[in-house]
């Protein structure tokens, strides 16, 4: 026996040190709850006062018709049937009291049935300009955000602000508040009226709440935890098959099918024994409030009828607790596991309130930069970023003149793509400044800046829709024969031409999937229907395969003609054809030049080139 | 049905949980009917004569049957929840093992992600037919039997008022429950383009801030919003009808219920706890009914599920080793494929009699444009794939007759991408063998230039990467896959290499890696780089599957107007281009 219960407390254990391993990292609320609800009326609801004011007035109103019953099925039992009391009635008699009776049941469903569907009408109406108003303020949000954002927070995060929690506030806010204040009130209200009717039998009911609230908000918790846990177990089992099905390859290479399929057992075994635990409470807490239930049930009929025996109270009364109890205990029920919830409720809140109060981008400046020549110029910049030490650029100073072609080159965190940030202003340098055409763009507009500086990033990127609509995304206003005219300048318009619908193909996530090659074509075409006096290009070519790789080169040293122009790349025979070669090292500019002065001085750029030049 | 038989086997392990389970449902179902009956007796046999003696007796039973009941639910639902995770873990262990047993060409027809909903979603939906809407219709049709059994007994008039109730109950909720599921399904269809958008201009933000486009994407979301809550408010207006006629039915209903039997009571024909009982029984009785006639939408949506979950089970591994194969005996390294015919599909034949023999410790360097069909080559080697036709050997043994397991110990392979598992580095390197001796990992990780990022990591071999750890780059990735070759001590090595190119610094350390690893050791590489291939000790150059010319790089370049000669300068090219 001791080996058994041995056995037990260790699987205790070890699902109790599982548990902890999991919700390591689970969000708790460090907020001010009050702040947050009165910002949430203030900004939010307080507009939709009226409606809110009426329904709760209604919700009032309905919270009492369950009681209205049971008070008429006390009067029918009392007055009407006259039960238990052994006192003869004739029909004539009982006739009047029971037509009273009925058009009161009837009227009162009636109410029951308008009141209910003005509650919910009249809410469900606030709730729509609700989210719709907070959606659409954090779509705001997040485009006027600073980029470091983007980058700080992943992509589904972010997205969950926006449509998972602000469906959590409105339903919370709105439908749910109501319920909750209809689950108060019909506890005031019946608690208040049974106390009317008989405090002694009230107060015996009341004796058993305690002990069934305190089993919901001792198990509650646990089964969140528990439930958090199993979710997330489930989501590594999610992971780990995904990661190990795609694969399968490497698997089979190593013939490891055999221990995949253990380790995914020893998960899937992990998953039961918590499965079972949250089953345990569950269960648990359902058998306790069910057995509390009957108890009371028990001993208030008991103890009722016990008194309609020595005639301290009447049948109906009874017959009116038997009936009242049940709600009571709903509402209990309801109100437990409310108090459990809220509680992430407010975590939701708390996250939607601190995206919306996320700091904005920069400081936009006053001067819109018009025609331009696309002179560039870094004077004495150092820039770090927010979550790191080491400066990215350290004291960079250079000149690009118009339509000249620049190459940076450098190992990678050599500050490359730093530069870039600065140009297109999605930072601010932290000491010196970045000039096009003498103008600091610290006190230039961004968006005009990037009218004229446009960047083609290392991954393009493709959005649903058609090609010409991914395309035409560069300006809004081209005209078809732009749009086709920037495509040959790409040379994707051939491509494009092979396809049966031509621009009108469907590409991204539900449309032709493209090759590397060609995306970055789009990208270019993109870029080029903008016309951009300065063309940034990031390691553009990184990611494809030699053959492309040739071509697409042959591509961009035709689009660089007569712009200003800088690209970032590890390849020789790309920054060979500029006219000027910077290579970055650690923040700083180590090397300037042309490609017959570098690649003869002794440094980096020598380095690469004798590399690249022995294969 | 014969979907659900082959489920049979998995059911029957659990038989024995999921009888008791049914049967304990039973008496929890019987004793929850029970309650009204004995409220009835209450009313009739002891208040209305005044026999109160019978009093604590009856009492006694109207607290112990939902105190037994709440009881016999919570083993029960144990018990068949048990049974439940049990069945499905059985499933779900068989599915992954079958699924990562299963040919490549099986996984080239089926992307992971329609795998993995297989094995995690439609189990669970196996899972909730069999402990959720399984009981549930079982113990919604004994209440739902019952109550309309013991109302028409006691009382035929108010059955018949039940029954009517209960029809119109069911008729104003398909009614409305259509028009709600057609809302709220174009709703969610809105949803989910509001949320693909959002989610591609999150991710791609630079590429929105680039082009100014702040504003227009405000615009379409705030419009497409307003579209999707548009189709939401009309759901939601259907939702509050339904719960208002709901509402409506069964109030009027159950009064009239009461009404009815009342006058009865009037009359003298019924008791008060007759109606007393039957007016609990009405509300029993509502939302079973609903169940039940929804029934059949839920089971075909999960018969989907099991069907998806059966073809997975039924699929047959199409390269399996015969029962009693030998194992493959190692020697030096000897590749021979002796006239290989093969395709992937039988009108498109990619190999028609190709015949290669490469002596052991050579290093061989496959090249020629996309699609040539040089991975082919290595995967048939690794008996992904069976041929059609001829023989591949090694050491003289046919690889077709060896033992499967025994064949793939024999290779390391360095895929094209690199594929780092969530796991510390330690378990990414020791994934072919993973209890290898520490000092061997080390030496592995050393020989593929990894050991100064492992030395420069606090947590050294301990450090997690991957998905949720530490963010390798390209180069890092190929270097932890290379080290994972090495660890095995392989016979033959099989290196895809990337094709992207990487920053100069990672490419040096790669090389090096490699020149280590190749030497010595038979080796098929896919190669993209000038130097791999002009190190090769034998280069196969291949067009349309077939082998063109094969030899050294001298003697290659030396062919007039010969394919390598052509691929030699297009590289080359890429290298000097622009010289001038």
């Amino acid at each position: 026996m001791t080996g058994y219960a041995a056995t037990l407390k260790a699987q205790r254990a070890r699902a109790e040190r599982l548990m902890d391993e999991l919700l390591k990292d689970s969000e708790s609320y460090d907020g001010k709850i009050g702040k947050d609800l009165s910002r949430l009326w203030h900004d939010y609801l307080r507009e939709h006062r009226v409606p809110i004011f009426w329904s709760l007035v209604i919700t009032l109103v309905w919270s009492t018709h369950g009681y209205i019953f049971a008070l008429a099925t006390q009067f029918l039992v009392d007055d009407v049937i006259k039960l238990g009391t052994g006192i003869p009635v004739t029909l004539e008699e009982q006739l009047p009291g029971f037509y009273l009776w009925a058009a009161i049941v009837l009227g009162t469903w009636t109410g029951v049935v308008i009141t209910q569907w003005a509650r919910s009408r009249l809410i469900l109406g606030v709730g729509q300009a609700l989210i719709y108003r907070l959606r659409t303020e954090l779509h705001e949000k997040l485009q006027a955000l600073h980029i470091g954002y983007f980058e700080r927070q992943e992509t589904g995060k972010i997205m969950s602000r926006v449509l998972e929690d602000v469906w959590i506030i409105r339903e919370w806010s709105t439908t749910h508040a109501v319920n909750v204040l209809a689950a108060v009130f019909q506890l005031l209200v019946g608690v208040g009226i049974a106390l009317w009717v008989n405090w002694q039998l009230t107060l015996l009911v009341l004796a058993s709440l305690p002990l069934y609230f305190w089993a919901f908000i001792r198990i509650q918790p646990a089964i969140r935890r528990l439930s958090i846990a199993m979710r997330r177990l489930n989501a590594g089992m999610y992971a780990r098959s995904q990661e190990r099905i795609g694969a399968v390859s490497l698997v089979k290479a190593f013939d490891q099918e055999r221990r995949e399929t253990l380790d995914f057992r020893q998960r899937m075994n992990n998953f039961v024994r918590l499965a079972m635990r949250v089953i345990n409470y569950h269960g648990g807490m359902v058998a306790i409030a069910g057995a509390i239930t009957a108890l009371t049930t028990g001993v208030v009929i008991y103890v009722g009828f016990a008194w309609v025996q020595a005639d301290r109270l009447s049948v109906g009364e009874v017959v009116f607790f038997m009936n009242v109890m049940p709600r009571l205990f709903m509402q209990i029920n309801t109100l437990s596991s409310v108090y459990v919830q809220i509680q992430a409720v407010f975590v939701v809140i708390k996250r939607v309130f601190n995206l919306l109060d996320e700091t904005v981008d920069v400081t936009p400046g006053q001067i819109e930069l018009k025609d331009i020549e696309g002179r560039i110029l870094f004077e004495n910049v150092t820039f770090f970023y927010p979550s790191q030490t080491e400066s990215s650029l350290q004291d960079v100073s250079f000149e690009i003149a118009p339509g000249q072609k620049v190459a940076l080159m450098g190992p990678s965190g050599a500050g490359k793509s730093t530069v870039f940030n600065l140009l297109l202003r999605f930072y601010d340098p932290y000491r010196g400044a970045v000039y096009i055409d003498g103008i600091n763009l610290v006190n230039a507009d961004p968006a005009s800046i990037r009218r004229h500086a446009v960047m083609v990033q290392q991954e393009p990127v493709v959005f649903s829709g058609t090609i010409a609509e991914n395309i035409v995304y560069g300006r809004d206003a081209a005209r078809p024969g732009e749009i086709m005219e920037a495509a040959q300048r790409a040379e994707l318009h051939g491509f494009i031409m092979t396809l049966p619908v031509k621009y009108e193909t469907e590409v991204g996530q539900n449309g032709v999937s493209l090759s590397g090659g060609q995306k970055q074509r789009l990208a270019l075409a993109t870029a080029l229907l903008t016309k951009p006096e300065i063309l940034l290009l990031d390691d553009t070519t990184s990611a494809l395969d030699a053959e492309t790789e040739a071509r697409i080169r042959k591509t961009l040293n035709r689009v660089q003609e007569g712009r200003t122009s800088i690209i970032i790349t590890q390849r020789i025979a790309t920054a060979r054809s500029c006219d000027r070669i910077i290579v970055l090292n650690r923040g700083r500019i180590v090397q300037q030049g042309t490609h017959a002065e570098l690649k003869d001085q002794e440094g980096f750029y020598r380095r690469v080139f004798l590399q690249q030049e022995s294969i | 049905m014969d979907m659900l038989k082959r489920l049979l086997p998995y059911l029957r392990n659990h038989s024995k949980r999921l009888t008791i389970g049914l049967l304990g449902m039973g008496v929890f179902t019987a004793l929850t009917l029970a309650q009204p009956l004995f409220m009835r007796y209450l009313f009739n046999d002891v208040v209305e004569v005044g026999r109160w003696d019978l009093l604590p007796a009856v009492v006694l039973l109207i607290a112990a049957a939902p105190f037994v009941a709440s009881a016999v639910q919570f083993l029960n639902h144990r018990i068949i929840m048990r049974a439940g995770y049990g069945l499905i873990s059985d499933v779900r262990l068989d599915m992954y093992e079958r699924i990562l047993g299963l040919s490549m060409k099986y996984h080239q027809d089926n992307s992971s992600g329609v795998l993995v909903n297989r094995l995690m979603d439609d189990v669970s939906m196996i899972q909730r037919l069999i402990t959720g809407d399984t009981v549930t219709l079982f113990i919604d049709l004994i209440i739902f039997g019952v109550s309309m059994g013991v109302v028409f007994t006691i009382a035929p008039v108010l059955g018949l008022v039940l029954f009517v109730t209960l029809v119109l109950y069911v008729f104003a909720y398909r009614s409305f429950a259509s028009r709600i599921r057609a809302r709220s399904t174009s709703y969610r269809r809105m949803q989910d383009t509001i949320s693909e958008r959002l989610q591609e201009t999150i991710a791609g933000v630079r590429h929105v801030r680039i082009y100014n486009r702040e504003l227009l994407e405000n615009t379409s979301f705030v419009v497409r919003t307003e579209q999707s809550l548009d189709h939401a408010m009309h759901s939601r207006l259907s939702s509050v009808g339904l719960g208002t006629a709901c509402t409506l039915i069964a109030g009027y209903g159950s009064a009239a219920v009461m009404i009815i039997g009342l006058i009865q009571v009037l009359q003298g024909n019924l008791q008060y706890g007759d109606v007393f009982a039957v007016n609990n029984f009405v509300w029993m009785a509502l939302n079973p009914a609903i169940r039940i006639t929804n029934m059949a939408g839920q089971l075909t949506e999960t018969f989907v599920s099991v069907r998806r979950v059966v073809e997975v089970l039924d699929e047959v591994p199409s390269v399996p080793s015969a029962p009693n194969a030998p194992d493959l005996v190692r020697d030096e390294g000897v590749v021979e494929f002796d006239n290989v015919h093969f395709a992937y599909t039988p009108d498109n034949p990619l190999y028609r009699g190709l015949n290669l023999t490469v002596p052991a410790g050579s290093t061989v360097a496959l090249v020629g444009h996309t699609g040539c069909g040089k991975t082919t080559l290595t995967t048939l080697l690794m008996r992904h794939w069976d041929i059609q036709g001829g023989q591949i050997r090694i050491d003289g043994q046919d690889i077709s007759t060896v033992n499967l397991r025994s064949l793939r110990r024999t290779f390391g392979v360095v895929l094209q991408d690199p594929v780092v598992f969530d796991g510390t580095f330690r378990e990414n390197i020791a994934y072919g063998w993973h209890d290898a001796p520490e000092h061997l990992i080390a030496e592995a990780a050393r020989a593929a230039e990894l050991g100064d990022l492992v030395a420069r990591l606090p947590d050294g071999y301990d450090t997690i990467i991957g998905t949720h750890g530490v963010k390798l780059s390209v180069g890092e990735k190929q270097r932890v896959s290379i080290a994972r070759a090495i660890l095995k001590d392989p016979l033959i090595l099989i290196m895809d290499e990337a094709t992207s190119s990487l920053d100069s610094e990672s490419e040096a350390l790669i090389q090096r890696a490699l020149e280590r690893v190749l030497r010595g050791r038979t080796s098929f590489v896919v190669a993209h780089r000038l130097s791999t291939i002009t190190k090769a000790d034998m280069i196969v150059v291949m067009d349309s599957g077939a082998i063109i010319e094969q030899g050294r790089h001298e003697e290659l370049l030396r062919i007039p107007g010969g394919h390598y000669r052509g691929l030699y300068e297009e590289l080359q090219g890429q290298v000097k281009e622009s010289t001038t």
